[in-house]
């Protein structure tokens, strides 16, 4: 997938109401969709696209935002290196990048994620839950298979 | 008359003559800055919008405590305006109009307001990052109101 498929709607519109810039960390951190850049691009790529966001003024509601976007997708890699050397990334047009940037590196803490397979508890396909017009005064709930 | 440069940093000082940090960024608005205002008119249809446009010459804090002039967002600043203006923190029962609210989120101060009407939930006037201003309830906008402080300021 590539970056420019990821989007940052969601992202301009908390930069469109941020007072601070460890407000805009904050709710950046939690946005999935920079969630997912981080996890599905490569560091290579995101600093590629991060040298080039960087280098010119903004001009949309979404170019604003996307420095700093890409900065917090580096936060979800399991190295603190690539933040700290996308830290240096001149953004003069972005007034916080150094703050929003030195922030990341300070809160950042080693992630290490493992796919773990669960062994099957449902062999069902899907499951439906119905419940009953019985009588009792607390209705069965009824788990079917299809 | 004076050369505006896009970026400038005002001289305003506390009380005590301590420079509080300060930015005035006077790029034009965005395409998607109205429409971004416009989006949350209609996410929050309970507050008075008023019809100023998106800027980011100032934000919450210059209008709380900078009289709109300029943009103020470290909570470092925030601490030493309550402490060298000596504004003392009260509770929500002694709350009156011309207070001020102060939503501290994990030692950031990441938006405040002046109260316009007191009562179980305080009415205030902020303004929302670079959007408009909006007479609100404390607790009805895009910023947690879950550690809110109110001040009085001494006279």
């Amino acid at each position: 997938m590539s970056l420019n498929d990821f989007d940052l709607t969601l992202a301009s519109r908390v930069y469109g109401i941020a007072n601070t810039a460890p407000f805009l960390v904050r709710k950046l951190q939690a946005d999935p969709t920079i969630r997912a850049m981080g996890e599905t691009c490569k560091v290579e790529d995101i600093l590629a696209a991060l040298r080039s966001a960087a280098d010119v003024e903004p001009t949309t509601a979404v170019d604003a935002v996307r420095p700093y976007a890409l900065l917090v997708a580096l936060w979800f890699k399991p190295e603190v290196d690539h933040l700290k050397e996308a830290a240096k990334v001149p953004a003069s047009a972005y007034r916080w990048f150094p703050e929003v940037a030195e922030l990341l590196i300070q809160n950042f803490s080693p992630v290490h994620r493992q796919t773990v397979q669960v062994p099957g508890l449902l062999s069902a396909p899907s499951v439906s839950v119905t419940s009953s017009a019985s009588t009792t005064t607390t209705p069965p709930i009824i788990l079917a298979e299809r | 008359m004076a050369i505006l440069l896009p970026y400038s940093e005002l001289k305003l000082e506390t009380r005590c003559h301590n420079q509080i940090e300060n930015e005035i960024d006077r790029r034009a608005i965005r395409a998607g800055d109205e429409e971004l205002s416009r989006d949350y008119v209609k996410d929050y249809p309970g507050g008075k919008h008023r019809p100023v446009s998106p800027s980011r010459k100032y934000n919450c804090h210059g209008l709380t405590f900078g009289s709109r002039r300029t943009w103020i967002s470290r909570a470092s600043e925030i601490a030493k305006i309550l402490k060298d203006d000596e504004y003392h923190s009260i509770e929500i029962k002694e709350v009156m109009p011309g207070d001020i609210v102060v939503y501290f989120q994990n030692g950031d101060a990441e938006h405040s307001g002046i109260v316009i009407e007191s009562g179980f939930v305080p009415i205030v006037l902020s303004k929302w990052g670079p959007a408009h201003e909006v007479v609100h309830r404390v607790n009805d906008c895009p910023y947690d109101s879950m550690q809110i402080a109110y001040y009085r300021i001494k006279t």
